[in-house]
């Protein structure tokens, strides 16, 4: 490809994600764009090159919802076109409900839950996805109501336990014991799979 | 108290934000970048106004504005009746302690070379507060007041988990005691475990000191928790503007349509019918002549109109909206 060329795909890629006037835009530097857009021209270098796995982390999170929906809905276009995966990684579960089919919740380094978009979502199985659900503010919720939280905080990478990470957090009454214990010394907990295709962190302590 | 007796802390009328910009085959003729172009709002003490719109539509440049980072070219910022938009540095200097910023990403906003203590004490520093030691009980203060242990003050920013560099972003913010925060998306970039706690903080300081918030989100579920009123954006200017519960029962404006059914709901059952919208988001370097919104609007633009901006007016006690063919269905009703 020819720089020419390359420069008029450029323009074409930036119009495709949305940035208006992408004919100026393309010559501009990136602080003199706005925050979505910085994310819309890096949604659209990743995209360029048609790959067979696209990991977008946070793709979305700057834009604004109608915004959002549209570049959800291209890279769910150009999924169906192209036939890649996507791992999309996000802190919105509005997102994830919307457009996964499956959903991985990870916790301080390990998957604590797996199964489908219904999976999670209907039926979470380990606390630390019941802690996330029960915590988002809802449309139909109280104004500045008490939100809940999970109580503690994400342990540091320097001090995790080979046991089920979550155990400090987990309200379960068994959890001060489980902590005692040898085992959260020494065993770390296999994922076991509840239902098919649903597979959750295997200690009693982290369970709903 | 009711609405009318409330006391206005800040007013903003017809403000304007143009930056210079190059454009052109060969980047020379110089344009303007309209980020802001006629904006209007008022605050209330104690109460907090949500900000939503498209990104690029000009929130922050607003927000900037209004702490004056950002010189408006044109347009009034009065705060507790004081005129703001055209003081040089050192005039605003005995505002700037009532008027403060929180940023999306704490981590840019704070130098990576200091402890956390000595972050903290540098407002005090500059407004020349209270002796070394003085100081240094405030910071211990500041730490206990936003949920963070007082051996931080030894700390080092990258030390900090994204919560609570907000944390400690937020504290500098409230350091000096101030009256208005901006709050510019600053849960953004948090886990809904996260954000909720940090929700929970700034309601938990704007009842203990009487805060007044802008606050700047994507996250209409977020915006609609925290706030008392909202005022939608969109290319520069405010469209609509009222109660976060009217917004949300009784949208006038297409646009605020299409935002609120695009929402996304944590709920894989419930997939809804979405206004999509079509067509390029204008563009703030030579927006449109008429209705900004026009061209990606599903109502029908009558041609006398095509050209015609809107008016923004209040069509209901406290519920603004811009007003045109193409952004109000029936909009007769309200002339
Ligand atoms: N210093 C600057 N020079 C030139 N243009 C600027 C400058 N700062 C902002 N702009 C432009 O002003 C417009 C509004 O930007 P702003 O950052 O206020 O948007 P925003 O609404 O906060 O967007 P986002 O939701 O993406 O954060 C954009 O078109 C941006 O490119
Ligand atoms: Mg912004």
């Amino acid at each position: 490809m020819s720089q020419e060329e390359a420069w008029e795909r450029s323009i074409d890629m930036l119009r495709k994600v949305g940035i208006p006037a992408p004919e100026i835009r393309v010559g501009e530097f990136p602080h003199q764009l706005s925050g979505g857009m910085r994310q819309r021209v890096v949604i659209a270098m990743a995209l360029a090159l048609k790959p067979a796995i696209v990991i977008a982390d946070e793709p979305t999170t700057a834009l604004d919802v109608t915004i959002q929906a549209q570049i959800l809905e291209l890279m769910k276009s150009l999924q169906a076109e192209m036939g890649m995966a996507i791992i999309l990684i996000t802190h919105d579960l509005g997102v994830i409900a919307e457009t996964c089919d499956d959903v991985v919740v990870m916790y301080a380094g390990r998957v604590a839950e797996r199964g489908t978009v219904n999976d999670i979502f209907e039926n979470p199985l380990h606390l630390y996805t019941r802690g996330l659900l029960d915590s988002i503010p809802r449309m139909e919720g109280t104004p500045k109501e008490r939100l809940q939280t999970i109580p503690g905080m994400v342990p540091g990478l320097a001090d995790l336990p080979v046991g089920a990470r979550f155990a400090p957090r987990s309200p379960h009454p068994g959890a001060a014991a489980y902590m005692a214990s040898k085992e959260y010394q020494t065993v770390r907990p296999e994922l076991v799979e509840v239902e098919p295709g649903h597979w959750v962190e295997d200690c009693e302590v982290v369970r709903t | 108290m009711s609405a009318t007796e409330k006391k206005v802390i800040l007013t903003v009328d017809d403000l304007k934000m143009h930056f210079p910009v190059k454009g052109g085959v060969l980047m020379r003729t110089q344009q303007w970048c309209k980020a802001l172009d006629g904006v209007s709002l008022r605050l209330n003490e104690g109460e907090t106004l949500g900000i939503v719109g498209e990104s690029g539509c000009g929130k922050s440049t607003l927000g900037k504005c209004i702490v004056r980072l950002n010189k408006p070219t044109a347009g009034s910022i009065r705060f507790e009746g004081n005129e703001l938009s055209d003081l040089s540095q050192r005039g605003l200097k005995p505002y700037r302690r009532n008027i403060q910023m929180i940023f999306q990403d704490p981590v840019e906003s704070l130098n990576s070379r200091h402890t956390i203590g000595n972050i903290l004490e540098e407002p005090f520093i500059i407004h020349g507060i209270g002796n070394h030691q003085e100081r240094r009980k405030k910071v211990a203060e500041l730490l206990e007041k936003v949920g963070l242990p007082s051996g931080a003050a030894e700390r080092f920013p990258f030390e900090f988990s994204g919560g609570q560099r907000q944390r400690i972003g937020i504290a500098r913010a409230i350091a000096l005691n101030p009256r208005l925060v901006i709050c510019d998306e600053p849960v953004s970039a948090l886990d809904v475990s996260v954000q909720s706690q940090i929700l929970n903080l700034l309601v938990d300081l704007q009842r203990e000191m009487n805060l007044s918030y802008i606050f700047i989100a994507h996250n209409l579920a977020v915006v609609k928790h925290i706030s008392d009123r909202i005022a939608i954006m969109y290319l520069g200017k405010i469209v609509e503007m009222a109660s976060a519960e009217e917004i949300f029962r009784n949208p006038l404006h297409a646009y605020t349509k299409a935002l609120i059914s695009a929402i996304p709901i944590p709920d894989p059952r419930r997939r809804k019918d979405r206004i999509i919208l079509q067509g390029d988001v204008p563009s703030p370097i030579n927006p449109p002549e008429g209705c900004a919104f026009a061209q990606r609007s599903w109502l029908p633009c009558p041609p006398e109109w095509l050209n015609r901006p809107g008016e923004f007016k209040e069509v209901a006690p406290d519920h603004w909206v811009e007003l045109h063919p193409a952004t109000v269905e029936n909009y007769q009703q309200y002339v």
